[in-house]
Parts: structure tokens; sequence; C-alpha cells
């Protein structure tokens, strides 16, 4: 995962510095950015989805740009996994989430180009179940009358998550209005409902937890296509003069 | 800007490590009985040569771990979990001559309901008890004449449950 993440990762790098020939740009070449819609998926969720066996997920994104560095953007999903956390505990969330919130571009954009390096920050929220599968009860003692294992499964229902979330995140653009990219979010719990006499193992769209933080971590490969609907003059960016 | 960029995403993709460690002191508790003076309660007396073994269905003796012959005032006991009772048999003055037992036996037998308390994600479950009874059965030669349950909510080892008087 980590390998598919670097070499992706320096794949995007190569080829955006492969992309610096600047054109020329003369005074009365109109810069133009390109205003839109753009729609995409999470592929590391389908993915995950085709090689575990315990997983499946998928999400769609939007984002829509508001001025020339500031973009609105949603994601829109749903997981269902399965955690077999040691020998004591197995257990399956499955449920949907929804995040909002801006993506900040921090890339300054030769002429052109319309890339990003962005950090972003989402609030997001997920409504699930989580059912506890099976589980052995803890005791360093059962040598002497064996192990107690419960088999019967027990399901949790109307379970919920608010959670706050900070991007860090490239998008290229590979194609005319295609983009491929990659970014990693780092999670903190604000609200949660949890089960009685259990908690929440894994999260949609949050992850899953830990014993000792209320954080979480994310990660997302996405493929996303740019609808565009109209373009602006770049009023304010520098115009490469010779 | 990109190779800081990239810094940061690797840092916070090598994180996510577990932090999932169970403690011992989360486990499920053993029953905990002390041994008192008959002719004065409130006085802790040894057992000599106490020697405890878990009775099956079939009255069979059931060897408890780490459980060895010693002189002394009290003993801790796993219950069985997939029955609401179990029985001891308690020996005085245990000695294996030959593969024969010697000392004096006493039977005890605990009734309980059970209930799986989550502890965490690294441990899952473990069990709590609530006593319902707790008595010996009588034979010719009883060593320990009396009990008293001080406790019903058997939740750790750090308290006495029941007081056997002998």
């Amino acid at each position: 995962m980590l390998k598919l993440c670097t070499s992706l990762l320096f794949g995007l790098i190569v080829y955006s510095n492969g992309n610096t020939q600047a054109e020329i740009a003369n005074d009365s070449v109109v810069h133009l950015h390109k205003y839109g819609l753009r729609t995409g998926i999470d592929a590391s969720k389908i993915a995950r989805s085709f090689l575990e066996q315990d997983y499946s997920g998928f999400e769609i994104m939007a984002d829509f740009r508001l001025s020339r560095r500031i973009y609105m953007a949603a994601e829109l999903g749903f997981e269902d996994k399965k955690t077999n956390e040691n020998i004591y505990l197995s257990s399956t969330a499955k449920g949907s989430f929804l995040k909002a919130g801006l993506d900040f571009n921090m890339y300054e954009n030769w002429f052109g180009m319309e890339n990003l390096i962005y950090t972003g920050i989402r609030v997001g929220v997920a409504t699930f179940e989580q059912t506890l599968n099976n589980y052995t009860i803890y005791n360093t003692y059962s040598q002497t009358w064996g192990p107690t294992e419960i088999l019967s499964s027990t399901t949790f229902e109307n379970l919920n998550t608010i959670w706050a979330e900070l991007i860090l995140g490239l998008k290229t653009e590979i194609f005319n209005n295609f983009f491929v990219g990659i970014n990693v979010q780092l999670k903190g719990r604000l609200s949660e409902t949890s089960p009685e006499n259990f908690e929440n193992i894994y999260i949609p769209g949050f992850g899953r937890t830990y014993d000792s933080a209320k954080i979480g971590t994310g990660i997302s490969y996405n493929i996303s296509y740019l609808i565009p609907i109209f373009k602006k003059r770049a009023s304010k960016e520098k115009v490469l003069s010779d | 800007m990109i190779k800081k960029i990239l810094l940061v995403l690797l840092i916070l993709l090598s994180s996510c490590e577990k932090d999932d460690i169970c403690s011992e002191t989360n486990t499920t508790p053993r029953v905990v009985l002390d041994f008192y003076d008959l002719s004065n309660p409130a006085e802790l007396k040894s057992v000599p040569g106490l020697m405890v073994f878990g009775l099956n269905d079939d009255n069979e003796l059931v060897g408890i771990s780490n459980e060895i012959v010693m002189t002394r005032n009290t003993v801790n006991l796993p219950l069985r979990n997939n029955n609401t009772e179990t029985r001891f048999v308690l020996y005085k003055n245990y000695e294996l001559i030959d593969n024969e037992i010697f000392g004096n036996p006493d039977i005890i037998k605990l009734t309980y309901s059970s209930s799986a308390i989550y502890v965490s994600r690294a441990c899952g479950y473990k069990l709590n008890y609530e006593l319902l009874t707790f008595g010996k059965e009588s034979d010719s030669d009883n060593w320990a004449f009396n009990t008293e349950i001080l406790t019903l909510s058997i939740t750790s080892e750090s308290e006495t449950h029941v007081k056997i008087m002998h």
C-alpha cells in the first residue's frame, strides 16, 4: 500500500516537473482559469474492495471552484469493514458517510496549468451499524476450564460519529480536464454515539479507532474529471513578460 | 515545496501503529477465598498443606494452573465460564503418595451469574460474576466449618469474596 502510494507520488512529481516548460506569455494572451464542477471517485476504496476479503467501500467526490485558490469540496461514500482485532474480538462496521468543506490551493501554477497542491478542511458525518460477530472472553486463567467463546452476534444500529479532518494532497491534470490525485487525512472525533458495553472499532469514512486517542488517519487516491462551466480571467495573477 | 509535502505525507503514513496492548490486570477475576480462625473470626488462619482442585461434572479432579500444595490463608480460584456453577475440592494436609491422595477433602460449590464487560479493543471482553450461593457439601469429617459471603460482586481480585472459618 505504502509502496503504491509513494510510487504514485513520485510519478506525480516527475510528471509535474517534466511539464514545467513555460509557455511564453505575451501580454496580449489572456490567461483564463477554468471554473467548474470536478467529480471523481476514490480508486483506493475500489481496489481494496477487490483485494481485501473483509472490506468493501466506495466513495465519490466533487469540488467546485469558488475563487482562484478556494474550492468547495465534498465526499460521499459507503464502507463495510470487518475487523478481526485479535483472537479476542471480531466486529463488522457498515454504513455511509458525508464529508464537506473547503480546499485551498497552495500551488502557484505556470501559465495554462490547473494543478493543485492543497490543504483542505472537512467536517465528516457517518451513520452506521456495528456488529459484534464473536469474541473470546479475556481470561488469563482459562487453562483450567478452557477458553470461553461467545459466537452469537449482536448488531448495534443507529450509531453516528462527527469528526473534523485536515487534508493534504495533490491533484494533477494528466489529460485535458482529467485529474489524478492523492491525499492524506488526519481526523479527530468530535462526537459519537458508542454502542452500549462496546465501542466503535471502525467508523465508515473515519477509519479505525484507537484506544489511546480520538484521532484517525486516511488516504485517498482519486481520479476525477472537471466539467468546465465557465472561464474566468486571472486578474491578480502575475503575467510572465519577456 | 513538493519535497516538504512528501515528507509530511510519509510522516503521517508511518504514524499508524498498533497501540493495542492488553494489560493482565484487565482479565476476568478469580474468586478470592480467605481462611479465618473459627474461634476468632477476625483472625486469618492458615490451612496446613492446602491444595485445591476443580471438580467437573463427572466428579473428576481438574488441576488448577499454578496451584501447588502450600500452607496459606488465601486462595484464588478460576470459575467455569460455560456453566453457572463450579465445584472445588479443598484438601487440608494434602499429600500424594504412590499416586494416592491423602488428606482431608472438603467440597465447596459456588453458583453465580456472569456478565461480559467490554474492556478495550485490545482486551475485548472480560467476565464479572454475581455470586448467588456459596456452600460446602457435608461429609463425615469437614474441616471447613463455616462460610460467609463478604461480597456478592466478583469484579476484581483485590478484595476477598468469601470467608471460610476453620
